[in-house]
């Protein structure tokens, strides 16, 4: 099972300012959710052009 | 003798810094920004955002760095008619803002490159249109890695966009108070419950404050697996559409509609235009203020003779419609401000010094102080002398307009007050502005009483 400290561990971040520790987790943790929300909205936008493109063709 | 002088606010990035040399802007890069910057340019990002008008663009210089054994190179930047803040932006200035440093970290990942901070001020205006500022603030995309930025973004925009749109649009203030953002454990103590209802405001604020408290002490680092392009993507693409679906209703504020409901007829609004018009030619500045803009009727005047022009107002509607017609007519030479005069933008950050004052920004060529002079010396008892005094530290000439004590305006405002403005009156204003100012012409308008004098400071 995924724990935070599993999170926390190997990771060599250099930036100027702070990120924040929990900024980066909320990050990781949401990750999946924004892949597929994203992924979602990727897909439904192809299909439309698609549908729409074959419309305009016929 | 040669003069030069590190920009006060830009300290924090090792990559490099703004100077200024003789007056003129530059940027040195760092040796240690060197492997950023050359890939900010060869990967076509540097090209393809200058060429939209999103970043500013610049030219390599052969000048002398302010620095010379940290300098990698020496660029001299475009630079912005004025400079503002956060704190000074209406609501949809600070969206459209926003919008901007999400697109630009779009844009950034197709070329390898991510922006490895998201300030607010790095963002500034010309005219309606927004641009980035901050050529160093991009780095090679490191595959896995979450956004660096993503709290800074929080805390700079969405938490104050949020706070405007869910409980009072005065709550931008609170970016005064915070030079770095809003405190998101702030923001979402001050959010109504029902903005958890909003997916994006409850991960980004809500969940995001409490991840903040929950992991403040720890090594940030991501899982084994990594923070994929797509969840990267994703993150972008779901920041955007919260940032779009906040809005502000405005509601019908005494200034928004003060220019279709006051006391001109036809005439004298036509007059006090073709005198404005015709003062505003004969004193030909570069650039104009107008404090007190209201919407923007008058400093249209001003920007439509080709002059940049500041629309100043204390009331979040009247900048908001006026940034709104701004943008419509895509005006790059009308820039609406808030502002509160009788506070006016002080200078803060470290040494208070990051952030300009009002006054250090200016004096302005030309400043236009239009059916003003009654609020300031009536509704907030500041006394003429002091009113032609702070006049004078921000403007080279005037355009100023009195209004008598028998005006309507003035009556209303003296409704329900004892009258104690016995020093009130033409003579008086004269008498307080002659100090300071060369009378140069005054003209009453046409069917109206009031006064209109264009001055020139001594």
């Amino acid at each position: 099972m995924f724990s935070m400290n599993d999170a926390l561990v190997g990771f060599d971040l250099v930036a100027y300012l702070d990120p924040g520790s929990g900024s980066m987790v909320l990050q990781i943790v949401i990750a999946g959710l924004f892949s597929s929300v994203f992924f979602l909205k990727s897909s439904v936008g192809y299909l439309k052009a698609k549908l729409l493109g074959a419309r305009v063709t016929r | 003798m040669t003069e030069v002088s590190r920009a006060a606010a830009s300290f924090r990035d090792p990559a490099g810094f703004v100077f200024q040399r003789d007056g003129t802007l530059y940027r040195q890069v760092n040796q240690v920004g060197q492997a950023d910057y050359d890939r900010f340019i060869s990967s076509g990002l540097y090209e393809t955002l200058s060429r939209n008008g999103q970043l500013v663009s610049h030219e390599e210089v052969s000048e002398e760095a302010a620095s010379p054994s940290l300098a990698y190179r020496v660029i001299r930047p475009e630079r912005v008619p004025f400079i503002s803040y956060p704190y000074e932006w209406s609501f949809g200035q600070l969206q459209a803002a926003a919008l901007l440093t999400l697109d630009l970290q779009s844009s950034a990942l197709e070329h390898g490159m991510s922006l490895k901070d998201a300030s607010a001020y790095n963002v500034q205006f010309v005219g309606s249109s927004p641009v980035f500022i901050d050529t160093l603030s991009f780095e090679t995309y490191e595959a896995g890695s979450p956004w660096v930025a993503y709290q800074q973004f929080c805390r700079h925009f969405l938490a104050p966009l949020a706070l405007m749109s869910r409980v009072d649009i005065r709550l931008n203030q609170l970016l005064r108070a915070n030079i770095d953002g809003i405190p998101l454990d702030l923001a979402s103590r001050l959010l109504p419950a029902l903005s958890k209802l909003n997916p994006g405001l409850l991960i980004h604020l809500h969940l995001h404050a409490t991840m903040q408290g929950t992991h403040s002490d720890r090594q940030a680092a991501p899982p084994k697996g990594g923070f994929k392009q797509t969840s990267m993507l994703g993150l972008i693409d779901n920041l955007r559409s919260t940032v779009k679906s906040l809005a502000w209703k405005q509601p019908k504020t005494e200034w928004r509609d003060y220019t279709s409901d006051n006391s001109y007829t036809d005439r004298a609004r036509t007059h006090k235009h073709e005198l404005i018009d015709r003062f505003l030619k004969e004193a030909n500045p570069s650039a104009v203020w107008d404090v007190g803009g209201n919407t923007g009727e008058y400093s249209r005047i001003a920007s439509g003779q080709g002059r940049p022009t500041v629309s100043f107002d204390i009331d979040p509607a009247c900048v908001e419609r006026n940034f709104q017609q701004a943008s419509t007519e895509n005006d790059r030479r009308i820039l609406p401000l808030l502002l509160d005069l009788t506070n006016p933008s002080p200078g803060i950050g470290w040494s208070c010094a990051e952030r300009s004052s009002l006054i250090e920004r200016g004096p302005a060529e030309l400043v236009m102080a239009l059916a003003l002079v009654h609020h300031l010396a009536i509704v907030h008892n500041v006394p003429l002398p002091d009113i032609a005094e702070f006049f004078a530290k921000i403007g080279r000439q005037l355009i100023i307009e009195f209004v008598p004590k028998d005006d309507v305006q003035v009556q209303r405002l003296l409704k329900g007050r004892r009258d104690i403005f016995d020093h009130y009156s033409q003579a008086d204003f004269e008498a307080a502005f002659q100090g300071r100012f060369e009378i140069c012409e005054r003209v009453t308008i046409e069917e109206n009483g009031r006064v209109l004098y264009r001055m020139v400071r001594s």
